[in-house]
């Protein structure tokens, strides 16, 4: 019997991880539109509960009361597969996060490669959900949503292994540890967070990453022929991953549950404050991407392979050679190397609009035909 | 670790999990489905390196398997494959050369087996730590592993020569 209890323990984490990915998806979609339209001086949802805080729970349940429709053509199975598919990452990922102190689902001693493992599982569905639709906008949308996700993984890996050295391990409640004292990893390699960060928004499809369902071009991308809640667990996924990879990326580089009051409440032997601390700095990354999306227009596929394979690859190994050398012979120079760092990023952060100003001149005046014809 | 405890039951849901993963792989009438079905085979062995004690294995398989060749795997098929062509099971003619394989893998595994040296659980490295593998992997095999980066580099740079090739005509 003492098997199927385990089954039943694993059944209530399960089900406990799925609700945590619905509901952040659905407090981020209603924090989201109401911080665009804040950001945009106009009001937003704001009818549905108090303030419109249950305007996607409204929502949700119009998906779900909707007809579970699938196109003729479509590969019945494999287009019921993706959007099942879709989930795992988002809910596996929390196998490994630590949330407040010495509480994690699973101190796994490989957490770093854990993470970057499970979350392949989205790109894979997105592209069984595209070719299953058999719509040629759905395959455009998921052959380049993939393509934009490979790409990506490389220099995220490239910024996991600098964090991976900097502690000497790949659990992540380790790497907690090692930002201890508030040296947290964001202050001491900022280079490493912004190539982390930049890839974590492509790994979402997020704006201005978000060529693979970009409305204007291919309708819905991979989502095209999907409609109800099939559409709803692609949609869902995508906000609930802001939370996600927004823990993961504070958990890493913000010093994870780390902020005062450690012990002042402590429930059933877990501390309630250091939770908070983490809900806190995820909120505060979580509108980050939200600013970034309303404030940076849309790449395009051709600067967007650019963008990561000739500036963020390159600045990742020149970054894992200079931080490994630093932590290996020289760790009493960390600092210095961290304010090298912060001005090399300045520098290239200010560098890089003026340049891609100037290129973007070069290529108009080199094709006059493309852009002044139709506006 | 995940599923530490080897149990019987974990075992033959695992077990079943890869045989129907397997079978749906041979008897798929559409490549794209067969290459689902492959995923999902893999996913079932990184389980069962789960149930085997050794989650570096597991999350290395599903890493590699399932995340990197996989997508390859489908990625391809997806750009050659036409949905319009003709679709009939691609493997029907294969019996003769088939069956003395399958035979002879059954009287290997049936040899081994029954003599007996199967190496038992805890005996030898069951949950190789990351640390030991990777100072084995950078001092002691640090020249074959250079090796296989190169054979890996040559063929990522035969295959950039061959796309650009086709691209020129």
């Amino acid at each position: 019997m003492d098997v199927f209890l385990d089954i039943l323990r694993g059944l209530v984490a399960v089900i406990i991880a799925y609700a945590f990915v619905f509901i952040s998806a659905l407090v981020n979609i209603v924090f989201e539109r109401r911080t665009l339209a804040f950001m945009q001086d106009r009001l937003g949802p704001n009818r549905t509960g108090p303030q419109g805080i249950l305007q996607s729970v409204a929502d949700s349940f119009k998906m779900l009361g909707k007809e579970d429709f699938a196109p003729a053509a479509v590969d019945k199975r494999l287009f019921t597969l993706a959007p099942i598919m879709v989930m795992i990452g988002a809910v596996a990922v929390q196998l490994v996060i630590p949330y407040t102190k010495g509480w994690t689902g699973q101190d796994l001693n490989i957490g770093i490669i854990y993470i970057v493992a499970v979350t392949s599982f989205t790109v894979l569905a997105i592209l069984i959900g595209g070719w299953a639709s058999h719509n040629k906008y759905s395959l455009v949308g998921a052959l380049r949503s993939a393509a934009q996700m490979v790409s990506y993984e490389v220099p995220m890996i490239l910024a996991l292994l600098v964090v991976a050295a900097a502690t000497s391990s790949l659990s992540l409640n380790d790497v907690v540890s090692a930002q201890a004292g508030y040296q947290w990893f964001v202050f001491v390699m900022p280079t490493t967070f912004f190539i982390f960060f930049i890839a974590s928004i492509a790994e979402l499809n997020r704006g201005p990453f978000d060529l693979p369902e970009s409305e204007s071009e291919l309708v819905a991308g991979y989502g095209t022929e999907y409609s109800g809640m099939r559409f709803g667990m692609f949609f869902l996924n995508e906000y609930a991953g802001m939370t996600i990879m927004s823990m993961v990326t504070v958990t890493l580089f913000f010093g994870g549950w780390e902020g005062p009051g450690e012990d002042l409440l402590v429930l059933w032997g877990v501390s309630v404050i250091p939770f908070v601390w983490f809900m806190i700095k995820t909120y505060v990354l979580v509108f980050a991407l939200v600013w970034i999306r309303l404030s940076v227009p849309r790449l395009q596929v051709n600067e967007l392979m650019a963008f990561a394979w000739k500036l963020l690859i390159p600045l990742g190994l020149a970054n894992i050679l200079a931080s490994t050398a630093i932590i290996l012979w020289a760790p009493q120079w960390k600092w210095v190397m961290a304010g090298f760092s912060w001005v090399v990023l300045i520098a290239i952060v200010g560098l890089f609009d003026p340049l891609l100003r100037r290129r973007l001149r070069r290529k108009h005046a080199q094709a006059p035909s493309l852009t002044r014809g139709t506006a | 670790m995940p599923g530490g405890d080897f149990h019987p039951v974990y075992f033959s849901i695992v077990a079943a999990w890869i045989l129907v993963a397997g079978i749906g792989v041979v008897a798929s009438r559409s490549v794209v489905r067969a290459a689902v079905s492959m995923v999902l085979c893999f996913l079932g062995v990184a389980f069962a390196f789960a149930l085997l004690n050794s989650a570096l294995l597991a999350i290395v398989q599903i890493l590699i398997y399932v995340g990197a060749i996989s997508v390859v795997i489908i990625f391809g098929i997806m750009l050659t494959e036409t949905p319009a062509g003709p679709r009939q099971q691609f493997f029907n003619r294969q019996s003769v050369i088939a069956a003395p394989l399958v035979v002879a893998t059954a009287v290997l595994v049936a040899v081994i087996l029954v003599s007996g040296d199967l190496l038992t659980a805890g005996e030898t490295a069951v949950n190789p730590g990351l640390r030991q593998l990777s100072s084995l992997l950078f001092n002691r095999y640090v020249l074959p592993f250079e090796l296989v980066s190169l054979v890996l580099l040559a063929a990522m740079i035969g295959a950039i020569v061959l796309a650009r090739r086709e691209d020129r005509q």
